[in-house]
C-alpha cells in the first residue's frame, strides 16, 4: 500500500526552481533511494515531505491523508521523521535527553515517563551510543552525532523516515553498521525509509527501489538492477565506469546463494 | 511528568539549608525588619519576579526579550486604569493576567518569528512604543502627567507588609512556574525548541505555540509585578513604568544568577538589587555610574552567571539516568 | 508650509544618516548592537562644545578633533572590553554596550553637569531665503558636511585596503581569514570608525541641538530605525534611510502633531522588522551572525 503519495511537487526559491513537478511514491515496506548530483533537489524534497519549506503539489498524502498544508509538527505526528545533512542536536540537553524528545512529542499525548525512558532506552541501544546517554552532543564524534540524529527520530517510532546523507563523513566499517542498521529499521521495525545518499554501495546493497533526481526533476526510477543501467543517470550522475563496476557487483551478489 | 537531570542525587545539603535559611527569613521579614529594609526587599522581590519572568522566555526559549518591561508598564497601567475604573485592588491586578496574555499572543504571533538581534529590538522598540500610545492615549491614563491610584486608607506600616506579601507571593508563583518547567516536559519542549527550532519542528513540537505560551506566561508575572508596584507607589508616570531599565536590570540579574536556572535570577536579583541600594545610599552621585561599570564587569568576566561560580551549591551527585 | 516642512526634513535627515552609518557597520560587519553609540554622538557634541566655549573654535573646524578621540576611546572599547565578550555571546554585547551608555553618561555628568549648553556662532540665527521657504545656514552647512562624511566613508570602504577588509569581513569572517585578515582587528577599526562618525555628527549636532549628557537617547530610536530601514551595513541605505527618516519625521509632525513623531518612527521600525528585516538595501542574511 501507498505509504507516501505525491505529484507534481514543485519548490521555487527567489528565482532558482529547485524542484520541478517531482512525483514520488513510496509504499510501506520501502527502502527507497533518493539520489542524484549535489543540488539536484534531495534535501529540499526532503524538506518539502516533512512541512520544513513552502512547496506546491497536485497532492501530498501521507496514509491517505493530505499533508501538503499541515505544519511540521503536525505531520511528525503523523509518523514521519526526518534526519538533517548538517546534525541538528540539542546542544544543552544531554543525549539520553534529546532522544527522550523524540518519544515525548511525537505522538498526539505525551506518554508516561514510564515510556519515554523505555522509548528512549531502546532507541539508543539500538543506534549503539547507550554508554554515551549522559554526554552532551558536544562531546560526541561526528559519528555518534549521526547515530544521536537517527536515535531522536527512532524514538519517534515513526511509519516514515526520512535520512538525509546519515553516512556523511563516516568511515567504512561506521557505514557497514549504519547499513546494517537501515536494514533492521526497515525489515525488524517496519519502518518505511527514504534514504538519500551519495555512498552508492550503501544505496545499492539496501534499497529497492531508487529515485534519480537531477536539476529539480525526476530523470529516472526503478531498482537497482535498472537504475544502473539507465544511460541518464549514467550520464548525469554515476559515470560509465562507476555503473559497470556496480552492475558486476549487482550481478555477483544475485549469483551468491 | 517525564524529566530527566543530568545530575540528579538530591541537592546537595548546604543548599538545603541555605534555602530553608532563607525560606524562615522570607516569613520573619514583615515582622523584623524595618520600614526601609522591608521596602528593599520588597524591591528585590519585585526584580526577582521580572529576572524570573526573563528567565522563561529568554533562559528557557532563548528568545531575548530586552523590551520585556512593555509589560510591567501594561501591569501598572491595567492596575491604575482598573482602579481608576472603581475595581478594588486585587481584581484590578488578577485582570492584569488576561491583558498581558492578549497582548503576548497579538504581538508574538508576528515579533516571535524574528531571530536573536532582531527579536531583542523589536522587543525594545514594542516597549518605547507603548510607552508613547499612553503619552498619547491620555484620557483615563493620565498621558504624560501620569495617573494617580487610590491611597488605602489602611496606613503605610501594614500596607508595606501586605505589599511585601503579595510581591513574595507573585515570586513563589513564577519561580514554581519556572520550576516546574526546569523538570516537566513543557520544558522539554522550549528547551528543544532554544536548541534548534528545526529539530523540535520535525520532532512534534508546535513551536509557533510553545513560543508564545512562554512569552504569555513571561509576561503575565512581569504584569503583576507592575501592578502591585502601581499600587504599591500609588503614582505612575510612562516614562517610569515603561522603563527600559527594568528589563536591562532583570536581564543582568538573570545573567549574573544564572539563566536557565530555577534560583539563579534570584540570586541576581538580590544580588544586584542589594548593591544598587547600598551604592545609592554611599554614593549617590556616582550611583548610576557604578551601577553602568558593574553591568559591564559582570558581562565581561562572569557571563555564564554565579551560580555557574559557585560550586559547592550545586547538585552533588554523578551523573545518572534519573527521571523526575 | 509644505514645501518648508519637507527642506526641512531632508536637511535633518542628512545629520540622522550620518550619525546612523557608525552604528549601522558595526551591527553589519561583526553583529553588535552598540547601544552606547548615543553616548558617542554625545561625546563627540561635548567636544565641539568644549572647542569652542574654550577656544572659540567653529564646531566644523573641530570635527577632525571630535572624531579622533572617539576613534580612539571606540578602538580601545573593542580591544579590551568588546572582543572578549563577543567570543562568548553576540546578545551580551548588547548588555556591555548598554552598561557603557551609562558609563558614559555619568561620566559626563560628572565632568560637565547635566547642565544643556548650547553653541551659538555669528551665523547662527541668519537663514537663506529661496522663494517661500528659509533654509538655515547652520543645518544647510551640516547637510552637506554630513553627506561629505557618508560619501568620504563609502570612498574609504570601497577604494582602501582597511575598507576592503572591513568589507570582506562583514561578508564572509571564515574565508577573510584564510586571507590574512585578522577580524579581530577589523573590528576594532570598524568599531573606531563608527564611533569617529558618530563623534562627528555629535559636532555638527551641538550646533543644532541642545547639548546634554542624555542627548545620545534622543538620537538612539532614530539610529535604529535608519538602520534597519537602510538594511544592516549599507552606507547608501543609510543615507536613503536617514534622508527617508528626516522627511517621515517631519511631515508626520506637520500632520499628527510633534508628540506623535516617536511613534510613527516604531511603528514603522516594527512593520519593516516583520515585513522586509532586510531593508531597502541590505541582504537577508547581512548582520544576522548566529
Amino acid at each position: 500500500m501507498t505509504l507516501l503519495e505525491g505529484k507534481a511537487i514543485s519548490v521555487s526559491f527567489g528565482g532558482v526552481q529547485a524542484l520541478s513537478a517531482v512525483d514520488l511514491s513510496v509504499h510501506e515496506g520501502d527502502v527507497l533511494g533518493l539520489i542524484g548530483p549535489n543540488g539536484a533537489g534531495k534535501t529540499t524534497l526532503l524538506n518539502a515531505i516533512s512541512g520544513l519549506c513552502p512547496a506546491r503539489s497536485e497532492t501530498l498524502k501521507f496514509n491517505g491523508t493530505e499533508i501538503s498544508r499541515l505544519k511540521p509538527h503536525r505531520r511528525a505526528k503523523l509518523g514521519i521523521a526526518r534526519t538533517f545533512q548538517v546534525v541538528k542536536p540539542f546542544d544543552r540537553l544531554t543525549v539520553v535527553e534529546n532522544v527522550a524528545v523524540g518519544a515525548m512529542f511525537s505522538g498526539h499525548k505525551i506518554p508516561t515517563r514510564s515510556r519515554v525512558i523505555e522509548r528512549a532506552r531502546v532507541a539508543l541501544e539500538q543506534v549503539g551510543i547507550a554508554s554515551k546517554a549522559d554526554l552532551f552532543p558536544r562531546q560526541l564524534t561526528l559519528s555518534e552525532r549521526q547515530q544521536l540524529e537517527l536515535a531522536r527520530a527512532l524514538a519517534m517510532e515513526p511509519a516514515l523516515l526520512l535520512l538525509d546523507e546519515v553516512m556523511a563523513g563516516l568511515n567504512h566499517a561506521e557505514i557497514e553498521k549504519t547499513m546494517a542498521l537501515i536494514q533492521h529499521i526497515n525489515k525488524n521495525l517496519g519502518i518505511t525509509i527514504v534514504v538519500v545518499e551519495h555512498v552508492m554501495k550503501a544505496i545499492m546493497n539496501v534499497c529497492n527501489r531508487i529515485v534519480v533526481l537531477h536539476f529539480g526533476k525526476k530523470i529516472a526510477e526503478g531498482t537497482p538492477a535498472r537504475i544502473v543501467e539507465s544511460p541518464e543517470v549514467i550520464q548525469a550522475y554515476l559515470g560509465k565506469r562507476f555503473a559497470d563496476r556496480q552492475r558486476r557487483d549487482l550481478a555477483q551478489r544475485a549469483a551468491q546463494p | 511528568m517525564a524529566g530527566f537531570d543530568k545530575k540528579d542525587a538530591g541537592p546537595a545539603l548546604p543548599s538545603i539549608v541555605l534555602g530553608a535559611a532563607v525560606l524562615v527569613f522570607l516569613i520573619l521579614a514583615p515582622f523584623v525588619l524595618s520600614n526601609y529594609w522591608l521596602r528593599v526587599l520588597t524591591s528585590i522581590l519585585m526584580y526577582g519576579i521580572v529576572a524570573q519572568g526573563l528567565n522563561i522566555i529568554v533562559g528557557y526559549t532563548g528568545y531575548h526579550a530586552f523590551g520585556n518591561s512593555v509589560f510591567f508598564g501594561i501591569g501598572a497601567y491595567s492596575t491604575g486604569v482598573g482602579m481608576a475604573l472603581g475595581l478594588p485592588f486585587g481584581l484590578a491586578l488578577a485582570l492584569t493576567v488576561p491583558v498581558a496574555v492578549v497582548v503576548a499572543v497579538m504581538v508574538g504571533w508576528p515579533l516571535l518569528r524574528l531571530s536573536g538581534h532582531y527579536f531583542a529590538i523589536a522587543t525594545v522598540a514594542l516597549n518605547m512604543a507603548m510607552m508613547e500610545m499612553v503619552i498619547n492615549v491620555g484620557g483615563i491614563t493620565g498621558g504624560a502627567q501620569g495617573l494617580a491610584l487610590p491611597i488605602n486608607p489602611m496606613g503605610p506600616a501594614m500596607l508595606y507588609k501586605i505589599i511585601y506579601l503579595v510581591m513574595l507571593l507573585i515570586l513563589a508563583g513564577a519561580t514554581a512556574t519556572v520550576y516546574w518547567l526546569d523538570r516537566g516536559s513543557l520544558g522539554y519542549a522550549l528547551r528543544a525548541l532554544r536548541d534548534s527550532e528545526q529539530g523540535a519542528q520535525v520532532m512534534g513540537i508546535n513551536t509557533t505555540a510553545m513560543k508564545i505560551m512562554a512569552w504569555a506566561a513571561s509576561g503575565s508575572f512581569t504584569a503583576l509585578a507592575g501592578g502591585v508596584w502601581a499600587y504599591w507607589f500609588t503614582f505612575i508616570e510612562p516614562s517610569s513604568a515603561f522603563d527600559i531599565n527594568i528589563s536591562i536590570k532583570g536581564y543582568v540579574m538573570m545573567l549574573m544568577g544564572g539563566l536557565g536556572t530555577v534560583f539563579g535570577p534570584l540570586i541576581g536579583a538580590a544580588f544586584l538589587e542589594l548593591f544598587a541600594t547600598i551604592i545609592w545610599g554611599k554614593f549617590l552621585k556616582i550611583h548610576l555610574l557604578l551601577l553602568g561599570m558593574l553591568i559591564v564587569l559582570v558581562v565581561t568576566l562572569m557571563p555564564q552567571g554565579l551560580l555557574h561560580h559557585l560550586r559547592w551549591f550545586k547538585r552533588r551527585g554523578k551523573p545518572k539516568e534519573v527521571i523526575r | 508650509m509644505l514645501f518648508q516642512t519637507i527642506i526641512n526634513g531632508l536637511l535633518l535627515g542628512g545629520l540622522y544618516a550620518t550619525a546612523t552609518i557608525g552604528f549601522s557597520m558595526v551591527w553589519g560587519v561583526m553583529g553588535v548592537i552598540n547601544l552606547a553609540h548615543g553616548a558617542f554622538i554625545m561625546i563627540g557634541a561635548y567636544v565641539g562644545y568644549w572647542a569652542f566655549a574654550h577656544f572659540g573654535l567653529d564646531p566644523f573646524l573641530t570635527i577632525p578633533l571630535s572624531m579622533a578621540v572617539l576613534f580612539v576611546i571606540g578602538y580601545l572599547l573593542q580591544e579590551l572590553l568588546l572582543n572578549r565578550v563577543m567570543r562568548t555571546s553576540l546578545l551580551l554585547s548588547l548588555i556591555l554596550t548598554f552598561g557603557l551608555d551609562m558609563f558614559f553618561i555619568n561620566v559626563v555628568i560628572l565632568l560637565f553637569s547635566s547642565d544643556f549648553h548650547s553653541v551659538n556662532t555669528s551665523y547662527t540665527g541668519s537663514s537663506l531665503k529661496v522663494g517661500t521657504v528659509f533654509i538655515p545656514y547652520v543645518r544647510l552647512l551640516t547637510f552637506t558636511f554630513a553627506l561629505i562624511l557618508a560619501g568620504g566613508f563609502y570612498l574609504f570602504l570601497r577604494r582602501t585596503r582597511a575598507g576592503h577588509a572591513i568589507l570582506a569581513t562583514a561578508l564572509d569572517k571564515e574565508t577573510a581569514r584564510l586571507m590574512a585578515i585578522n577580524p579581530f582587528r577589523v573590528y576594532s577599526l570598524t568599531f573606531g570608525a563608527g564611533a569617529a562618525l558618530a563623534g562627528a555628527a555629535g559636532s555638527l549636532a551641538s550646533m543644532l541641538f541642545p547639548i546634554s549628557p542624555i542627548m545620545g537617547r534622543e538620537f538612539i530610536g532614530a539610529v535604529f530605525v535608519i538602520t534597519v530601514l537602510g538594511g544592516i551595513g549599507s552606507v547608501e541605505g543609510c543615507v536613503l534611510a536617514g534622508l527617508l527618516y528626516g522627511l517621515i519625521q517631519a511631515l508626520a509632525s506637520l500632520v499628527l502633531g510633534v508628540s506623535y513623531q516617536n511613534i510613527v518612527a516604531f511603528i514603522i521600525f516594527l512593520l519593516i522588522l516583520v515585513l522586509r528585516p532586510q531593508g531597502l538595501f541590505g541582504k537577508r542574511f547581512y548582520g544576522e551572525i548566529s
